[in-house]
């Protein structure tokens, strides 16, 4: 697995792998980003760390280093993230991951999106939302919007491009898919994923999605429209 | 803290945001860090009141505000030029302003520069959403963090201070020396640190884009500037997505840069040629649409040495 560190402007640093799928890199970059994240000696020093699906980008405090000695401690950070995921036998870090578990509604009131996409399958309704509900997601990236988690991957029978043009609104809590991902709006939002149902638990500012982190792992459990009433009416108490 | 109401909101003008140094810590959320279009303006704002830096100001888009003062404390004003008004009598901009309670102010329309600062002897103290009280609207974080100034609205501060306002006050004004205080109807020249993908470019690119004239578009906002003039074609297509910097200057598709600033999205896709500084960014916010742009090719070494300096005398 290889890496370099790249100077961005004057106060930021970004670590890039190359040469590794995304779902090889990701307990690297979740690893990577928990070692910064609680490193005493940086604590002062980084402002913010961005993971993403292939680099994290560490913005720094001018005052308080020289890039080059940032840039010679991340690197020792980097390396020993490395070794210890090739010594794992698994290709897994000893890591305690989260698993989230999200309750969506894949009722047609919720999603606009559902019927074209099994025409663009050819799979049932039904068949759809088996597949989308039995695979374990991985959260790649947060972003677009707070927590918006790229969660991935979608099962390559289900995939199915954005839209052409973003619609206006997308209701908060539209679970979407957009290719090979698939992903939660924590918030009503435009957008061009297609939308196959709705979470109830992901309404304007609840802290549901607060829990999203890169790295954790999510799965979605298919609920009736009752539910998801008697959900909604729970979390807006 | 309790606090008390320093400002009733009586007009909240074209677009006004309360802003600290921004909320820093949470870019992994997705949450951007906001915080001031222009950090020069807003710092000065803060410094001659002797409040410290990351004490909350108003920051006004395009003017038109009023203000009237509930307590008798003191003000600043810095930035764009506005022509404000205290009880109709006109005030210097870039200098502080004792005030009464009773008293009017009163913000004209943007005469030179695009937006400009209001801060009060200790702070504003509105509500905090992690730990930051910068608004950006578009994060929705909390109701107060992500709502625009508006009429009807009670702006406070600390009881505290007011008291100290009070007893300890002579009444001089400090005022920003005359050096500091920037020309914003000059053409600007950008900064460009090359980083992210310069080196994807080809050299005709990275040459089209260090001499193209460039104009301020529409498309304008704290969350970034689109700027338009002479595509530069065949560029690299979407990459996968990575953390955005503050200064970012980006390049999609249809060729036309867009520098992406307080507001922006923490991930993204496209080509970036580099980064301009968070001065640069800050003069950038304070030109209206059509203004003139230009990018140059600057030493890292020399920015990160002169923002040391800038961070220094503000003390941030």
């Amino acid at each position: 697995m290889q890496y370099h560190l790249e100077m961005i402007g004057y106060d930021a640093i970004l670590i890039r792998f190359t040469n590794a799928g995304n779902a090889q890199l990701l307990p690297v970059i979740y690893s990577l980003n928990q070692q910064l994240t609680n490193a005493v000696d940086l604590d002062a020093v980084i402002i913010d760390i961005i993971p993403s699906y292939q680099t994290l980008l560490v913005s720094f405090n001018i005052l308080k280093i020289e890039p080059h000695q940032l840039v010679t401690k991340i690197d020792a950070y980097v390396k020993q993230v490395l070794n210890t995921h090739i010594q794992t036998s698994d290709r897994t870090l000893p890591v305690k991951i989260n698993l989230i578990t999200l309750p969506v509604c894949y009722h047609k009131s919720l999603a606009p999106d559902l019927e074209s996409l099994s025409r663009h399958a050819a799979l049932s309704i039904d068949d759809i939302i088996h597949i989308h509900s039995s695979t374990i997601y991985s959260c790649y990236a947060i972003g677009f919007m707070p927590n918006f988690g790229y969660l991935g991957d979608v099962d390559k029978r289900i995939q199915i491009p954005r839209h052409a043009k973003p619609q206006v609104q997308v209701a908060a809590g539209s679970v979407g898919i957009a290719d090979n991902q698939t992903a939660v709006y924590p918030k009503a939002s435009p957008g061009g994923w297609q939308i196959i149902g709705q979470s109830p638990i992901a309404v304007g500012r609840a802290v549901a999605l607060d829990s999203l982190a890169v790295g954790c792992k999510v799965k979605f459990k298919p609920i009736s429209l009752d539910d998801f009433h008697q959900y909604q009416q729970k979390v807006n108490l | 803290m309790e606090s008390v109401s320093a400002f009733e909101v009586i007009k909240p003008g074209v677009h006004s945001l309360i802003q600290d140094l921004g909320r820093f810590g949470y870019q992994h959320l997705g949450i951007t860090p906001g915080g001031p279009a222009d950090l020069h303006a807003y710092l000065w704002a803060n410094k001659i009141l002797s409040n410290s830096s990351n004490m909350a100001s108003i920051e006004i888009h395009y003017g038109l505000m009023t203000l009237k003062v509930l307590v008798d404390t003191k003000i600043a004003i810095c930035g764009a030029e506005f022509g404000v008004t205290i009880n109709n009598k006109p005030v210097f901009n870039w200098q502080t302003h004792h005030v009464k309670a009773g008293d009017l102010i009163q913000y004209g329309g943007a005469k030179a520069g695009k937006c400009g600062y209001l801060a009060i002897l200790g702070g504003l103290q509105t509500e905090k959403c992690h730990q930051s009280r910068s608004t950006v609207i578009r994060d929705e974080l909390s109701q107060v963090t992500s709502t625009p100034v508006y009429q009807g609205q009670y702006l406070p501060i600390s009881i505290r201070q007011r008291t100290e306002t009070i007893t300890a006050e002579l009444p001089t004004e400090v005022s920003v020396p005359r050096h500091y205080i920037p020309n914003y109807s000059a053409p600007l020249i950008l900064g460009l640190l090359p980083c992210y993908q310069w080196l994807l470019f080809t050299s005709k690119q990275q040459h089209q884009l260090l001499s193209n004239k460039y104009q301020i578009s529409t498309q304008a906002n704290r969350m970034g500037y689109q700027l338009i003039g002479d595509m530069i074609t065949d560029l690299p297509t979407a990459l996968t997505s990575e953390g955005i910097a503050l200064g970012s200057v980006q390049l999609p598709a249809n060729g036309l840069p867009i520098i992406l600033l307080q507001d922006r999205q923490t991930i993204g896709g496209y080509p970036k040629a580099g980064v301009i500084s968070a001065l640069d960014c800050g003069k950038l916010s304070q030109r209206q649409q059509g203004s003139e742009i230009t990018f140059r090719l600057v030493n890292p070494l020399v920015s990160r040495y002169k923002m040391q300096a800038f961070k220094h005398f503000f003390d941030f």
